[in-house]
């Protein structure tokens, strides 16, 4: 069993350092924040959830009510949202930027879910409003992510020579309605890309700290307006590392959902989205079938509520402490994103009557 | 024969449109919005693009059609905890799949053996058991209503090419694998190729019956599962479920174990006043069932247990006229070349 060595420590800390509790106005009553945000935010000691607003009525009302919170509907003018101390942004990336221009406006710190931006553009003006803002790219607080850097930069099994990226399947698009914001690309911003391509990137991006990272060479299928397939060959460098890196993302491919780390004396594979499942390791110069599983840290997440927490206290931390983390609103994604759009060959088009 | 598949990109449903077409039937997938749609569209399949439970929608959907499969089935998180919604739209999309087919098409309903409930050891008070329940109780009836053929299929674990728990049962033997289940237990294991057959027998027959269970035809065992899935090399050892610890003495041992375990400093203390004899078998019975306890759990760690193998077999009556489910198999090409 390989022990890992760890220096970051858990901001728990942080939480009794502050007087009151952060008053959080939550936008957006839809699933992630009924699911994640709000549960989260009800347990925690340095919050308390002091309005839910949302643009539709039975929403907001069903979540302020279960939270003892004001109820508040958005109707064309974002300047009735109440103030509070911090604002959580869980609306869709297409209508973000109203809200981020009124928050910015006053001086209210922002927790936005991902993307930040549907551009880079977009992303580099809104980061002009604001610096108080962060992006809830949770996957980079998992045990396993945390865990593959400390191997990278430790070089355990030696200097890493290539890495996959790969998180898709053959499954389409199930679970939404017609009238989903999916279904609306000036609402989502894309498809694959916006909903789980941008996580993938927060891991590579968090991995490779400090790295240039750049997109080479990019091909996507297309479905009317929106990805779903995107296949990119992607180059790290920082004097003499470089590597090269293949991301896949596809919603018609089996590609399989699987990150692998090869180093000069092993192989190392993890789930990019189930923070439960360890990292396997496989020796280049072991038997046939053998492998290792590293034990998890226990300070970093091992699911995904944990480490929408651990998102947050880095954020709560970053407010009180000026501490930041690697990845605020991920600029560098969003420009990645912009980059394989723009390069992208047309490699197919899928024609829905 | 035109076959629509209602919620033809889900998971089974995509998988039935492939079996289906390679069988000859020209396949109408209908599915709810232009991403839905992607990967049978990137296939070369002919999405139509409509909400079922919406009746224009379904009209003009299932114009033309010889058989309705509705594999669609509204989950109850896809819009939030709304389960009343999530019922209604259940019963919608088969009250108008029914009502909107074709007068002379047949409609076949995926429902689940979850039905039955503690006859196959599952509870009847599960939310999935009860949603396919309450829609095969709108397909009976609507059918009736509109004088239309219908069959609901209660079909047993999915087993397939794109389907996960395939996966499961094949890493589950890629090397030597200890089985906590009975060889010769009979599964409820539903391969899809006999889905495909099932829907074809149905739009081809008049059955007296509308409601049918449909598993491996015929059943398969446990052994027969597995040895489909295991490369020739593996060993595949079966444990049956004949656990001595399950018995009553051995419960009642664990339970005293249990009550003394948790008092076990204090009883100690009245140890003095005990014979010396009675200490002794006091003594060696507690040192034997601790050496067991963790015998057992190092055993039960070694083994692979899946919640299907906890599955009585589902009762008939079962489909009739299915050809069997391993011919079949033998004689299907992958699903993508």
């Amino acid at each position: 069993m390989v022990t890992s060595v760890h220096n970051d420590a858990v901001l728990f800390t942080t939480l009794a350092e502050i007087d009151s509790p952060f008053e959080v106005g939550v936008v957006g009553a839809g699933h992630i924040s009924t699911v994640y945000h709000l549960p989260l935010l009800n347990d925690l000691d340095a919050t308390r959830i002091k309005y839910v607003a949302d643009i539709d009525q039975t929403k907001t009302r069903r979540a302020a009510r279960h939270y003892d919170a004001k109820s508040v509907h958005i109707g064309n003018d974002v300047s009735v949202l109440p103030d509070c101390d911090v604002a959580l942004l869980a609306v869709p990336v297409g209508v973000r930027s109203d809200y981020v221009e009124e928050f910015a406006d006053r001086q209210i710190p922002i927790f936005s879910e991902k993307p930040f931006a549907r551009n880079a553009n977009e992303h580099e003006y809104l980061l002009d409003l604001t610096e108080n803002a962060f992006c809830n790219y949770q996957r980079t607080c998992y045990s396993s992510v945390r865990q593959i850097r400390k191997l990278i930069e430790s070089e355990v099994f030696g200097p890493v020579k290539g890495a996959k990226f790969y998180e898709g399947g053959t499954g389409g698009t199930s679970g939404i309605t017609p009238d989903h914001y999916r279904t609306d690309v000036e609402l989502s911003g894309g498809n694959i890309l916006m909903e789980f391509g941008t996580h993938l990137l927060s891991e590579l991006v968090f991995v490779f700290n400090d790295k240039e990272i750049t997109v080479e060479d990019t091909d996507i299928i297309w479905n009317g307006e929106f990805e779903v397939d995107v296949d990119a060959d992607i180059r790290v460098q920082d004097g003499q590392f470089d590597i090269d890196i293949n991301y896949h993302v596809s919603q018609i491919k089996p590609v399989g959902k699987v990150l692998r780390f090869e180093f000069e004396d092993a192989d190392v594979t993890f789930h990019p989205q189930d923070a439960e499942v360890p990292l396997t390791i496989e020796p280049k110069n072991g038997e046939q079938g053998e492998e290792y599983t590293l034990q998890q840290e226990p300070e970093w997440a091992t699911t995904h509520h944990q480490g929408v927490y651990l998102r947050w206290n880095e954020f709560l931390s970053y407010l009180v402490n000026d501490r930041e983390p690697t990845i605020k609103t991920g600029v560098g994604i969003s420009q990645m994103i912009e980059n394989m759009f723009k390069q992208g060959r047309e490699s197919g088009r899928i024609t829905v009557q | 024969m035109i076959v629509a598949v209602v919620g033809g990109n889900g998971r089974v449903g995509r998988e039935l449109c492939f079996l289906l077409q390679n069988d000859g039937a020209e396949v109408r997938p209908i599915v709810r919005t232009q991403l839905a749609g992607s990967f049978l569209e990137y296939h070369d399949f002919d999405c139509t693009i409509a909400d079922v439970t919406n009746q224009a929608a379904a009209r003009e959907a299932l114009r033309g059609v010889d058989l309705v499969v509705v594999a669609a089935f509204s989950r109850q998180y896809s819009q939030g905890f709304q389960p009343k919604e999530t019922r209604k739209a259940n019963a919608n999309i088969v009250r108008n799949s029914v009502a909107y087919a074709p007068q002379d098409a047949t409609i076949v309903y995926f429902s689940s053996i979850a039905v039955y409930g503690d006859v196959v050891n599952l509870s009847k008070w599960d939310w999935y058991a009860r949603e396919k329940r309450n829609a095969e109780e709108t397909l009976v009836d609507c059918c009736e209503r509109h004088d239309k053929e219908g069959y609901a299929l209660r079909m047993g674990p999915v087993v397939g090419e794109y389907q996960s728990r395939r996966n499961k049962f094949r890493d589950a033997v890629s090397n030597e694998a200890h089985l906590l289940v009975d060889a010769e237990k009979n599964s409820n294991v539903l391969h899809t190729v006999t889905i495909k057959d099932a829907v074809l027998v149905c739009g081809r027959n008049n059955f007296d019956r509308s409601i049918y269970t449909l598993v491996n035809h015929p059943r398969w065992t446990w052994r027969d599962v597995f040895e489909y899935y295991a490369p020739s090399k593996s060993g595949v050892y079966f444990h049956g479920d004949n656990d001595p610890s399950d018995s009553l003495s051995n419960l009642g041992i664990q339970s005293v174990k249990g009550m003394v375990e948790a008092r076990e400093r204090s009883l100690r203390a009245f140890s003095v006043y005990l014979p010396d004899r009675l200490n002794q078998f006091i003594f060696h019975k507690y040192v034997n069932s601790v050496v067991a306890g963790e015998l057992e759990e190092l055993k039960t760690n070694a083994y692979t247990h899946f919640s299907e193998f906890d599955q009585k077999p589902a009762p008939g009556p079962v489909l009739p006229q299915l050809p069997n489910t391993m011919d079949t198999l033998q004689d299907s090409k992958p699903l993508l070349e």
